[in-house]
């Protein structure tokens, strides 16, 4: 498989070279109101390579990731307020919320499939917003969670690492995107990623050859739920806070857009993707209060006349369209 | 107590008939066009604050009530004719997701034009008052809706049932080729099947407005709730809609005095209890 020449595999490669270059080339000069757009972007970047595993890899629609990722950021709050403010611990009690609740609701999900799993994801991660909404006493309800702040990491062996300072957060975010990417890679050229491959070209043969669609599904649902619920714990160190808002179905359109328009074939696409359409959106939020009007626009847009999106169109443009 | 469970009951029918007018539109727009109208939540708030617009204008309720379902039925003709028209030849999720695109638009357009706060139409008269039943004054109003999602039943299966167009659409649902081999004009079908649908979510959401209060994020709760139904009931038939909206609306209302700020909790339960005993949906025709 890699002795062939694949020009198309070689143009991802550059362009995950050229955008984790270029993050790390404009981290380094950035004023602080442009460093905090591109942690965004950072961060729906990361959230969009773990979605683009379940919409692109095994073709599964989901409305509900948002729950995951309010959930990793409500989970990061309530251990920085009621468990000695700790960002270590703070991660992994995060990780850990977001696989299990990604666990129930893509159990639950996954029972049935297509349209059907679409409507269930939205219903199950409107019911998280509920929650989250309702128990006031918890989450603070409409106020969200407020005051969680970056502080220092104490690392063995290592000299400690402060946070605080938004540059150094760049950085952080940063090299979890790097480690993000790395894993996806990894995964979508292991056995794994290739099983994956195959049901989604032939589900029937890969049953015959004994692998149950199912439960490749249900791992790759956790694996993206931990995705959204790391971008929800680093969102909430770069907020300060955390708000019902996050759970909400439009914050699932978020991911989706970004994959649709980075190019849902591409494995760099759901990068490219994220960080144009955050551009896109900080754009559109300074010069209007209706950016979401324009934002559902360029959306219906991208799905009747851009669906290669931008990683199809320059594959396209350099006569690489092997898919 | 027995009264009050009666009461409740009565309630909770009057609730479902809304959820059965947005959840009908909903398995008709997908029994014929195939496509899971993600903006039907959407086309039933633009009812209630379009309907409140003309209730206001014009002082008549009834004005309102005709005019909300026509304007949304107009709009999402032309919705399906220029923008879901050239989706048809694409994938399912593309569909989806461009209603998806369509209620994030439209919710936003509401906000524009009549900001974000709240409405209410004044109640109606000749049906504000309240009957005697069970021993309780029950409002008349709520009545009135349980007779108006009783016609629209009926009105749907007879068309379905004995009439050409009716006809004609389940035979468009059943092989779409053959239809226009026959000289049925199917592109103009959908989009009157697809502003049908609108028209009835509409229809649900001017008629809400005098019982309830609504903001322009009332889209998202029916919604979710209309894609609750649709999988209680099986997707694609009108029976286990209107079943389903029944079971939704009745699990409401006793779970508001039986289990108070958990009456949504009792509706997930309910989702997933189906998905694990009968996945296919309570009311499916065959799988």
């Amino acid at each position: 498989m890699k002795a062939i020449y694949d020009p198309a595999a070689k143009l991802e490669k550059y362009t995950f070279f050229t955008l984790l270059l270029g993050y790390a080339v404009v981290g380094l000069f950035a004023h602080s109101f442009l460093s905090f757009i591109l942690i965004k972007a950072m961060i729906l970047s990361i959230f969009s390579l773990g979605y683009s595993l379940l919409f692109s890899r095994v073709g599964l629609l989901s409305f509900g990731h948002a729950a995951f990722y309010a959930v990793g950021a409500y989970a990061a709050g309530l251990v920085m307020i009621h468990m000695g403010n700790s960002m270590v611990l703070s991660f992994f009690i995060s990780m850990l919320a977001a696989v299990v609740i990604s666990a129930v609701i893509g159990f639950f999900s996954l029972l049935r499939t297509k349209i059907y799993f679409a409507m269930l994801t939205l219903a199950f991660g409107m019911g998280v917003y509920t929650i989250i909404w309702e128990w006031t006493s918890l989450t603070g309800g409409d106020d969200g969670l407020i005051g969680i702040n970056r502080n220092v990491i104490h690392l063995p062996l290592f000299n400690d690492i402060s946070l605080v300072p938004i540059k150094h957060y760049y950085f952080f975010v940063l090299l979890c995107l790097l480690i993000s990417i790395l894993i996806m890679y990894y995964l979508v050229n292991s056995p794994f990623g290739l099983i994956l491959k195959g049901i989604k070209q032939n589900e029937t043969r890969m049953r015959y050859g004994g692998f149950s669609p199912k439960i490749f599904a249900f791992a790759v649902f956790i694996i993206s739920g931990l995705f959204a619920g790391l971008s929800g714990y680093l969102d909430v160190f770069l907020e300060n806070n955390a708000s019902p808002a996050m759970a909400h179905w439009s914050e699932s359109a978020l991911p989706i857009f970004a994959v649709l328009l980075g190019g849902m074939e591409s494995v760099a696409g759901p990068l490219v993707g994220a960080t144009i359409l955050t551009l896109i959106v900080t754009f559109l939020q300074t010069v209007s209060q209706d950016w979401k009007l324009w934002y559902g626009l360029i959306f219906v847009f991208v799905i009747l006349g851009f669906r290669g999106g931008i990683m199809g169109f320059i594959k396209n443009k350099a006569g690489l369209d092997n898919e | 107590m027995l009264e009050t469970l009666l009461f409740q009951g009565l309630t909770g029918i009057s609730q479902g008939m809304f959820l059965w007018l947005i959840a009908s539109g909903l398995t008709l727009i997908f029994g014929i066009l195939g496509v899971l109208n993600f903006a039907q939540g959407a086309f039933y708030m633009l009812g209630a604050f379009a309907g409140y617009s003309f209730v206001m204008w014009s002082g008549s309720f009834w004005i309102g009530v005709i005019a909300a379902p026509l304007a949304v039925g107009a709009l999402a003709f032309f919705l399906e004719k220029f923008f879901l028209k050239p989706a048809y030849k694409l994938n399912e999720s593309y569909q989806l997701l461009l209603t998806f695109g369509f209620a994030l638009i439209l919710e936003n357009l509401a906000r524009i034009i009549w900001g974000s706060g709240y409405i209410s139409s004044p109640s109606v008269a000749g049906l504000n008052g309240f009957i005697m039943l069970f021993g309780r004054a029950f409002p008349a109003y709520y009545l009135f809706i349980i007779a108006v999602g009783l016609l629209t039943v009926a009105i749907l299966w007879f068309v379905l049932r004995f009439t050409w167009p009716g006809r004609i659409l389940i035979a468009a649902s059943t092989n779409q080729e053959m239809a226009s081999a026959l000289g049925v004009n199917v592109a103009l079908l959908y989009s009157l099947v697809f502003a049908l649908g609108a028209g009835l979510s509409a229809l649900g959401g001017i008629l809400a407005t005098p019982m309830t209060v609504t903001s322009s994020a009332i889209g998202d709760t029916v919604i979710i709730k209309a894609f609750i139904i649709i999988v209680i009931g099986g997707l694609g038939s009108l029976k286990g809609a209107f079943f389903a909206s029944l079971i939704v609306g009745l699990v409401e209302s006793y779970g508001i005095i039986f289990l108070p700020s958990f009456e949504m909790g009792m509706i997930y339960l309910i989702v997933i209890l189906v998905l694990l005993f009968k996945p296919e949906g309570l009311f499916a025709e065959g799988a």
